[in-house]
């Protein structure tokens, strides 16, 4: 094997804008290492979902994109890809299964590197890395994972984790003396202790806390409702506001083609509201009232039943009979019904 | 001193930057606007302004950070109608100097 080589050594990395793709950038780039960050926009950041719903008092900063100040603090590119469609015919369909909920890690990890194998290629870069740690992650850090992963995205040799590196085999970038393995880290295990001293002493002081992960999919409500419109062939275009409707208010099942969605709170009732066009809506007039979002075309007793629904969820559900009105573009009804109970709603709720 | 790129992002500017264009990602979540940002910028020439109109309050934050991390100048904001109007100057790069080493078996 032969070897030319000229300028700078460039590597390509996944940079979430967390703690460990942070170091993992910073420790290659004080080896003089150039790097170039990518972000892979899946349409399931719990973090876009929360921007979406603007809650009034949330410090913006609290929910900016973290891989862009990250990118911005660290001085290096990140570059943001949108991948939705591609990403969501493997959360539906992943070949390693999913995690407790519909999160497809294994496959999400080698979709990602498989595409950042292709930007290295594009972008002339060397390797690959990721912030990655050994025994980090139950499902897709252990070590036969991150071997398989390596292996399925094409990117034997060439995947670089300088996080875990002493712990794994050598790699390409280390053979070829192109990264200084000795200066590369051997963190591993779940305790970020070793993460948090090397960040001190790196001068890195701006980074989200763990929160348990910033994927919709590993959440179980989240994931039961996406299962639900999967069962129900619910038109379902992820990174729009389909995904954020799974996320806001609380949801019911009416029938196979019905679900209502009830607006928890104020900044929920306008997100929802954003969504009326062509659906039916309901609410209590004059009153504390959620607005309740239909999906589907209910006929007379399904809407009825959801009027109930609505004033269950509003200031008069003491009442014995409430007025609901309920909305379609141009036609109103008014409906006078009891509020439903508990008991009756329940085997409704997703 | 002010730094390239990180002028305060949330105070609106009292007067409209000029612009070359105007890209509207108005109704679009995050990170839509910044990707649609990006992709026009590629398009343009150094020293053009393109002004993007977006309703997501936290490009406010995420805008000056794009730029800072893409080098490429943020000139400000205006707000108007509960839309904000964001102001970008692309910066001419130098062609990188890294060269991928060529492995021959």
């Amino acid at each position: 094997m032969k070897k030319e080589r000229s300028g700078s050594i460039k590597a390509v990395g996944l940079i979430s804008g967390g703690l460990d793709s942070t170091l993992a950038a910073r420790v290659l780039m004080e080896q003089g290492i150039e790097v170039h960050g990518l972000n892979y926009a899946t349409g399931f950041c719990s973090n876009a979902q929360r921007r979406a719903v603007e809650r009034p008092g949330e410090a913006p900063h609290r929910l900016r994109n973290e891989a862009l100040r990250a990118g911005a603090d660290l001085g290096i590119e990140v570059e943001i890809v949108p991948v939705e469609k591609e990403f969501f015919s493997l959360v539906t369909h992943p070949k390693f299964g999913h995690g407790a909920n519909m999160n497809p890690c294994i496959d999400c990890r080698i979709f990602m590197l498989k595409k950042a194998k292709g930007q290295m290629d594009a972008l002339g870069a060397c390797f690959v890395f990721t912030g990655e740690v050994l025994g980090q992650r139950p499902m897709s850090q252990h070590l036969s994972a991150l071997q398989t992963i390596e292996r399925e995205a094409g990117l034997e040799g060439l995947l670089l984790r300088p996080l875990s590196a002493r712990h794994l085999p050598e790699t390409i970038p280390e053979k070829r003396g192109w990264v200084d393995r000795a200066r590369l880290l051997g963190v591993c295990g779940r305790s970020r202790r070793g993460q948090m001293a090397l960040a001190e002493i790196l001068g890195i002081a701006e980074f989200p806390q763990p929160s348990g992960g910033c994927c919709s999919l590993t959440d179980e409500t989240f994931s039961r409702r996406l299962r639900d419109v999967l069962a129900h062939q619910v038109p379902f275009e992820p990174g729009t506001g389909d995904s954020v409707l799974l996320k806001v208010g609380r949801h019911f099942r009416v029938s196979h083609e019905v679900k209502v969605v009830v607006g928890r709170d104020e900044a929920e009732n306008v997100f929802l509201a954003r969504h009326l066009a062509g659906k039916w809506w309901f609410e209590v007039s004059d009153a504390g009232s959620p607005l309740v979002l239909v999906q589907g075309d209910p006929d007379p007793p399904l809407r009825r039943f959801i009027a109930g629904i609505t004033a269950r969820y509003s200031s008069q559900k003491g009442e014995r009979e409430v007025e609901v009105v309920a909305t379609r573009d141009g036609t109103r009804e008014h409906l006078h019904v009891a509020p439903l109970t508990d008991e009756a709603l329940e085997p409704h709720r997703i | 001193m002010e730094l390239k790129g990180q002028k305060a992002a949330r105070e609106p500017q009292s007067e409209r930057p000029g612009a070359d264009l105007v890209l509207d990602t108005v109704g679009f979540y995050c990170p839509v606007p910044i990707i649609k940002t990006s992709a026009q910028i590629r398009e343009m020439m150094p020293g053009q302004v393109l002004e993007v109109l977006s309703d997501d309050r936290v490009i406010l934050v995420d805008m000056p950070a794009w730029c800072r991390s893409a080098g490429h100048d943020y000139v400000g904001h205006v707000e108007e109608e509960g839309e904000i109007h964001l102001f970008v100057r692309k910066v001419g790069r130098n062609a990188s100097g890294a060269v991928r080493e060529k492995i021959e078996e």
